[in-house]
């Protein structure tokens, strides 16, 4: 029965994986053509002063019709629906800590002075660390949040024995188990050796919902996509990093410094970039979530703004007739988002697998493990 | 600046190409292969999402070249 | 206009340590609870009830395997009890027509019997009523003729003159 549900769960993700990988080729193109077209038409004012606080940002809105950029940066507000909400300062300057509630009240201490828009030091000096919590920061802890009571809603039924003696009760619960089991079955124990992905589960599990979590809450009209930051992206991709060099096994490393079956020569050449390989491997990963997140969130603030730019140019009626099309298309983009969303967590956590799963291999004993081989050479060769 | 742009979208239009090419040589393998042997589905069709998502990885990369040129940040 | 962009795009591809501190400190803390409190229950409700349909099922099939003996089993009881209840009624069928047959004969045997006694005692009947007859004749002449010859003849002469005449004429 529960197989049954992970079997159900296969063709969903399958169906859309075609359509939405041969769009996402269409939507970099488009995203980017749209991202340029959209900025040389707002044209902002070449002397216009632009921070990446509020203050500025405010006095700019009133020249042009959208801030493309401003939506997808790091913030020190969080928008709600209820308005801006300003969040601490935290800065660690040479071995000092300085705490404020917000920017505005950093400035107005005096010992924080605004340079083009980075907070300097009242003596000149540079921020060591910014600790501050941002838009993005809140939206990464809202999505472990979320992540988080989810998990311990579903072990305090499996606890109680719903689910644990008798089949999940409720959507939520069915879908998380679904989910579960597509991830241990399909993605962790496809790539991993079945005795050591017991192992690895609870990790690629937590990222998994982590990292979907964070990606559905960038769908959310004011929220903040936290994965389309390099940042995000790049911490998650560091901890695959490590756990994949930590569980790496004899044959790995040797894979990596001493290639079987290669002349000296040769060794020569390979070493590096099997070196090379071992860091373009989570940075590909990084990557990719980031550039997928951004691209999409980009992608439908370009479309919107494009009624704005049409009122600019031809006037209120051409802007609000063409609306229908661009709130169309806008529509049709955010379903399509809600699957790159879940496909960029799966393909996340599944890329994550691959990895340590190449590097628990012991020895060579089947031609299985060739293809793994073969996989992960395709990624040191596209990075 | 204006050049920039320029490189941008032409780089954006080759990288829409090459993964274009990429991905639907991949998937015209997997349905061939899923039509020949459906039993197979499974393993073809996690080979095709991995397989795909190299190569969106290498599109998204050069995106980000693009995006860096159309900022001007590299120049 | 190029200062602006480069302050959004060195925003979009840079890499913030602070920020990534945060994230690794909430990463940590954010996998810690989920090894201890929410994955645990999960993971072992899931794998025990896959153990326990696995089991059922399991279970199940050797249910069936058995019931198949069974019925089996059960059928060759009835067809075991059904030849011998054949066997049975044969036998009682066979032993009721020996036993009856016995009796006929025996019926048979003891009505000869019965007539051959009743013939013989009619022949003692018979010969004892000859012999008493013969007896009575016999008397009766030798009466009859002692009348007639008186005192002259011998009666032992007589009586065995008589006697032959007698036999004579029972030969005859």
């Amino acid at each position: 029965m529960a197989k049954h549900y992970a079997a159900l769960a296969n063709p969903l993700v399958f169906q859309h994986v075609s359509v939405s990988q041969s769009l996402s080729s269409l939507r970099i193109a488009l995203a980017s053509i749209l991202f340029i077209v959209g900025w040389s038409l707002i044209g902002v004012p070449a002397n216009a002063t632009t921070t990446a606080y509020d203050e500025a940002a405010e006095t700019e809105e009133s020249s042009s019709p959208i801030d493309v950029m401003g939506k997808i940066a790091d913030h020190d507000y969080i928008e709600s629906p209820f308005g801006k909400v300003y969040l601490p300062r935290i800065f660690w300057v040479e071995g000092q800590l300085y705490t404020y509630a917000n920017t505005k009240k950093a400035l107005e201490s005096g010992e924080f002075i605004d340079k083009e828009g980075t907070l300097y030091r009242a003596d000149n000096t540079p921020v060591t660390i910014d600790m501050s919590i941002t838009s993005h920061l809140v939206y990464v802890w809202l999505g472990f949040i979320l992540a988080l009571l989810i998990s311990l809603w579903a072990a305090s039924r499996y606890r109680r024995g719903i689910g644990r003696t008798s089949a999940p009760k409720g959507a939520l619960h069915n879908i998380y188990e679904i989910l579960y089991l597509f991830i241990r079955d399909d993605v962790i124990q496809g790539y991993i050796p079945k005795e050591k992905a017991p192992r690895y589960t609870p990790l690629l599990f937590s990222m998994f919902m982590a990292i979907a979590f964070m990606n559905l809450f960038g769908l959310l009209p004011w929220a903040a996509t936290a994965t389309a930051d390099l940042t995000v992206t790049a911490t998650l991709a560091f901890v695959t990093f490590v756990v994949t060099q930590a569980s790496g096994t004899k044959t790995y490393w040797g894979h990596v410094f001493n290639f079987p079956g290669v002349p000296l020569l040769v060794k020569f050449i390979l070493t590096p970039v099997e070196i090379l390989g071992l860091f373009t491997k989570p940075l590909a990963l990084c990557f990719r979530l980031f550039a997928n997140m951004l691209s999409g969130k980009i992608m439908i603030i370009s479309i919107l703004g494009l009624i704005f730019i049409f009122t600019d140019l031809f006037g209120a009626t051409v802007g609000v007739g063409s609306s229908v099309i661009w709130v169309a298309l806008t529509s049709v983009l955010y379903i399509l988002k809600v699957f790159v969303a879940l496909l960029q967590a799966y393909i996340f956590t599944l890329l994550s697998a691959v990895f340590i799963g190449g590097a628990l291999e012991e020895h060579h004993h089947e031609e299985h493990d060739h293809d793994h081989e073969d996989l992960t050479k395709m990624d040191t060769v596209q990075a | 600046m204006e050049l920039g742009l320029l490189a941008a979208g032409i780089g954006a239009g080759i990288i829409a190409i090459g993964a274009g090419i990429g991905i639907g040589m991949i998937g015209k393998g997997a349905v061939e292969s899923i039509a020949r042997q459906p039993e197979a589905s499974g393993d073809i069709r996690g080979a095709m999402i991995l397989t795909a998502a190299f190569i969106e990885g290498v599109a998204l990369i050069g995106a980000i070249i693009c995006i860096l040129l159309a900022l001007g940040v590299g120049g | 206009m190029m200062m602006s962009l480069f302050l959004a795009g060195s925003s979009l591809l840079s890499f913030n340590t602070g920020f990534a501190i945060w994230i690794l400190i909430s990463l940590i803390v954010f996998l810690g609870i989920m090894y201890k409190f929410a994955l645990p229950p999960i993971i072992k409700g899931i794998e025990e009830r896959e153990t326990s349909i696995q089991s059922s099922l399991d279970a199940a099939e050797k249910a069936l395997r058995d019931a198949e003996k069974i019925a089996k089993d059960n059928e060759d009881v009835v067809r075991e009890a059904e030849r011998a209840a054949q066997k049975i009624r044969k036998e009682a069928t066979k032993e009721v027509e020996e036993f009856r047959a016995e009796r006929l004969e025996k019926a048979k045997e003891d009505a000869e019997k019965l007539i051959e006694d009743a013939k013989k005692s009619i022949d003692q009947e018979k010969q004892k009523a000859l012999n008493e007859l013969r007896k009575e004749v016999a008397d009766l002449t030798i009466e009859a003729t002692t009348r007639l010859l008186q005192k002259n003849v011998d009666s032992e002469t007589n009586r065995k003159l008589i006697d032959e005449t007698i036999n004579d004429l029972s030969k005859n």
